[in-house]
This record gives C-alpha cells, structure tokens and sequence, in this order.
C-alpha cells in the first residue's frame, strides 16, 4: 500500500525538484531547459519552453510569498521580452522562438484574491496561477497540482492528464513545420492570427494511448552534436 | 548526492538495519538455485524473520534478445541504467551463455549501481524462477522500488515445451518498419496464447520524429487489439543516433557520455515509463 503523508514546508531546492517532476505529467507540452536561472535581480526557479518556442517563467514558493512571485512573475516578463533573441543566438537548439510573448506561471500552496484579481487583470496568456500541495509517498516528495486560474479560457489552460497523455497535434504548427524543415521556409504559410489556436493544447485530445514526454524538438541534435557528426 | 531525508535516514537510524532478513538471505542466482533446488542452507535465519511481512517483489520486466541484437541490449542496458538515475533499483539478469558476449558488459555493479548478473538457467523456467527469487530477494532493500529486467532468448519463447502462464510483463523494442512490427506482433500472438495474463509494451526504436513512433505504435497497437484482444502498452520511443553506437562499442552508458543527447533524453523518458508503471505495479 502507498503510504502517503501531507508533508509541511520543504526545502526550496527539494520543491523546485518536485515541481519540475511533476510538470511532465500536468503539463508535458512544457520543457524545462534551465534551474535556477538568473533574471533581473533573482534566479527564475525553472525556465522552460513552451509548445510554440515561448520562453516560460515559472517560480514556486510558499503561501506567503504568493504577492513577492507575483511581482517577480511581472518582472520576468518584462526581462525576459527583450531578451528572447539573444537566447535564440546562445542556444538556438533549445526550441525557442524569438518572436513569441513570453510566460509566467507561479506556484503556491494558496493565492490571496488580491492575487488572484490582480492575475485576472493580465492577458489570459501571460499568467498561470497554480496552486500546490506536498505529499510525501515513500520518502518521495510529490506535489499534487490544481490550476486555479479561472480567467484563463478552458483550452488555455493546463490540463490535468491521465499519466503521460501526449497532445501532440497531428497537424504541424507553424513552429514544427519550420523545424522540421531544418529551417527552411515551410512549405504551407500558417495564418500568423491562427498560429496559437491551432497549438496541442487547443487540438483535440488524440485517441492514442501512444505515450512520451518528448516533443520533436528533444529529437533534434544539439548544434555541438551535429557540428561533431559533420 | 542526497536527494532528501530519506535518502540519508538509514544512516542515522542504523537499528533498523539490524535483523534484515536480505542481509543473510541468498541473493547470488546460484545459491537462489541451490537453495531451491532441495536441501535448505544450514543456516537459514529463522529466528531472525521480521514480524512485518515482506515487502512486495520488483517487477520483472521481460525482453526478448536475440543472441546477437547488440542494439536492443544495448538499449536495455542504458534502460537499466536510466531506471537507476530516476532512483529505481535495477538489475538485469541474462543467461549464462551471455558470459563473455560482446553483447554485455562485465558482470557485476555498474554504473550507478544497476547490477549485470549471469545465472544457470537453461530455459523459460529456470530463468523466471532465479529472476523471481531475486526480485523478492531485492525488495528488501529497495526502497523507492525498481525494476528486474530480464534479458529473455526468442527461442525459449516459442519453445513448445516452454512453461505457460509465467510472464506477466514484456516489454517488445521494435523499429518503426513494417516487417519488424510484423515480427512483434507474431510474437506477441505466441505470448498471448502461452500467458494470458501477460502485459505487452512496446518501445519504437530508431525513429526519427515522434509522429513516425506514434504511428507505428498505434499500426501494432491496433492489430493486437483487433486480432488478439491485447492492450499494448506504450512504452515511448529511443533514437538511433551515433552516440548509441559510439556508446555500444565503448560499453559506456549513453546517459553518462553523452548527457544532452537525444538518444539520452528518450531513453530517459522511456526509463520513466517503466519505472513508473513498475512503482504502480508494486502499489497496485
């Protein structure tokens, strides 16, 4: 029998590690490309790309500091804009894609309705407030995660999965088709006003029980990798 | 690197080491087989079992290898190797007659500590009974569970003497083409037939993109349900990439050498699919 128990405050390093686990089961369009990552003035607990090549912020922390990540969720955005280009030219293997809006999503055991109101004043895209629980099961810390945002539309959502469920589209996006043609110009123009409508979390959840955690671009070498095959 | 409490509680809490049935209980598959095999060792600990009972045995994954597919037991060998980064613990059992192959590495503990071991067995049964003893034999210690991962001869599979109703849980590797997933699927038919209670993975080998391995899954997925009633089970996708064979020629696993490899990150995400249906197996 599991044995499970509620677990108290972990350690931060101990919750970050958690949350990155459990980030492929809720949300496993998302890659998580760098920990610890220095923004403005402090380091972004976990820096990912999203399904289009968006850079995404996401910082976890306890209940009380819910309002400090939320303005440290702002500031990422606003540095992270601006930067999404050099990013791009320092590991353009990573999937980013320069031209899109960046993200933030915050992680707390409980958000405030101020945080929650000012949350609901962004655009429905920009910011995810999540709430989150610890649970220990054989020594093992787990996070049970609960989207609470209800500004954002439901297809925007992150979705709570069955385990491992893939929503990879079967049509290319815009991004895929690009990479897929290593770079090239695609073969079919996608409607620029479309590009994020048509992205895995909006396509129709697929009937496969095909499962992986990978996205087309894991598949794809590393600049240093393809230099050394040359 | 201690990961978090529980990772270091044994070395504060010795007393809870003390009287560990595993300690004294035989592990290396040939006292397994002698102790099976009729007169009892002397000094069986009797007085020393626990009133707790025994936690439950790892699941024993079976692979079907063909005496000279390096590729595929190579794959199972970073698999192994993965399932141990993840916290699992693993070992993987191959009949003697793999000693020596350049198939293999040393036996023994290797990276990371997944453990290679050698045994006796000459067929079906003497391979899943050592395999079944060491599964229980390492539950004792192995605390965030683990998988035994069984390297299984076709031909003891289609064997008509072979015994039935023994495996429970196979995992096929097999590429994306047309004539490789046909062989599974045929493989798969004999399976079914000799163990009705058997679970079927499938993990797409050498694929290029995603959509090539889901494909391919779903071509076998849908035969096995249409002509055999099976569920096959997803078990992701690894790449064939060079570093496979640079690693398979070094014997050197792919996720130490080569850490941002493609070939690493799915074996990575292949690894966590086990280790967790196998975490789920054991929880039920």
């Amino acid at each position: 029998m599991a044995e499970l128990e509620w677990q108290g405050s972990p350690e931060h390093a101990s919750l970050r590690r958690a949350l990155r686990h459990e980030l492929r089961r809720f949300m496993p369009d998302l890659r998580v490309v760098a920990e610890d990552f220095l923004a403005e003035l402090t380091a972004i607990d976990l820096l990912a790309v999203g399904v289009e090549g968006e850079l995404v912020s996401i910082r976890i922390g306890k209940e009380r500091e819910a309002a400090h990540l939320f303005t440290r969720a702002l500031s990422d955005l606003a540095w992270l804009r601006p930067r999404g280009a050099d990013l791009f030219k320092l590991a353009p293997g990573l999937g980013f894609e320069p031209e899109t809006e960046p993200r933030a999503m915050i992680f707390c055991p409980h958000f405030g309705p101020e945080t929650r109101s000012a949350a609901s004043h962004l655009s429905t895209r920009s910011l995810a407030l999540i709430e989150y629980r610890c649970l220990r099961q054989q020594g093992q810390l787990v996070l049970l995660l609960r989207d609470c945002n209800p500004a954002l539309p439901r297809d925007r959502r992150p979705q709570t999965l069955p385990e491992h469920r893939d929503l990879e589209p079967r049509e290319p996006t815009e991004t895929t088709a690009l990479a897929g043609n290593g770079g090239a110009a695609p073969a079919k123009q996608a409607d620029p006003g479309t590009a994020f409508r048509r992205d895995r979390l909006t396509a129709p959840p697929s009937p496969s029980a095909f499962r992986t955690g990978l996205t087309d671009a894991d598949l794809r070498p590393e600049p240093m990798d393809e230099r050394a095959r040359r | 690197m201690p990961r978090d409490l529980a990772d270091v509680l044994h070395y504060f809490l010795p007393e809870l080491e003390k009287g560990d049935p595993a300690e004294a209980a035989p592990t290396h598959p040939d006292e397994l087989l002698s102790a099976r095999g009729g007169d009892e060792p002397a000094d069986f600990p009797h007085d020393r079992l626990l009133p707790h009972a025994p936690p439950p045995p790892l699941p024993i994954l079976g692979l079907p290898i063909g005496e000279r597919d390096v590729v595929r037991t190579a794959l199972a060998w970073n698999l192994a190797i993965e399932t141990t980064r993840l916290g699992g613990s693993t070992l993987i059992l191959a009949p003697e007659s793999d000693r020596g192959s350049p198939l293999w590495p040393e036996a023994g503990v290797g990276p990371l500590g997944s453990e290679l071991i050698f045994c006796p067995a000459r067929d079906l049964t003497s391979l899943y009974t050592i395999a079944a003893d060491l599964a229980a034999a390492r539950a004792e210690k192995a605390r965030r569970g683990g998988i035994v991962f069984v390297r299984i001869p076709p031909a003891w599979l289609v064997d008509p003497q072979a015994p039935t109703d023994v495996i429970r849980w196979l995992l096929l590797l097999s590429s994306s083409n047309r004539r490789d997933l046909t062989e599974a699927f045929e493989l798969a038919r004999v399976l079914v037939e000799a163990h009705p209670h058997i679970e079927i993975g499938l993990t797409v080998h050498g694929s290029v993109t995603i959509a090539e391995a889901r494909s391919a899954f779903e071509f076998l997925a849908r035969m096995s349900r249409e002509e055999l009633g099976l569920v096959l089970v997803s078990y992701g996708l690894l790449v064939d990439d060079l570093h496979v064979y640079r690693a398979i020629a070094a014997q050197r696993p792919i996720g130490m050498a080569h850490p941002q490899a493609p070939a690493t990150r799915a074996l990575m995400d292949v690894a966590r699919l086990l280790y967790e249906d196998a975490r789920s197996q054991v929880l039920g």
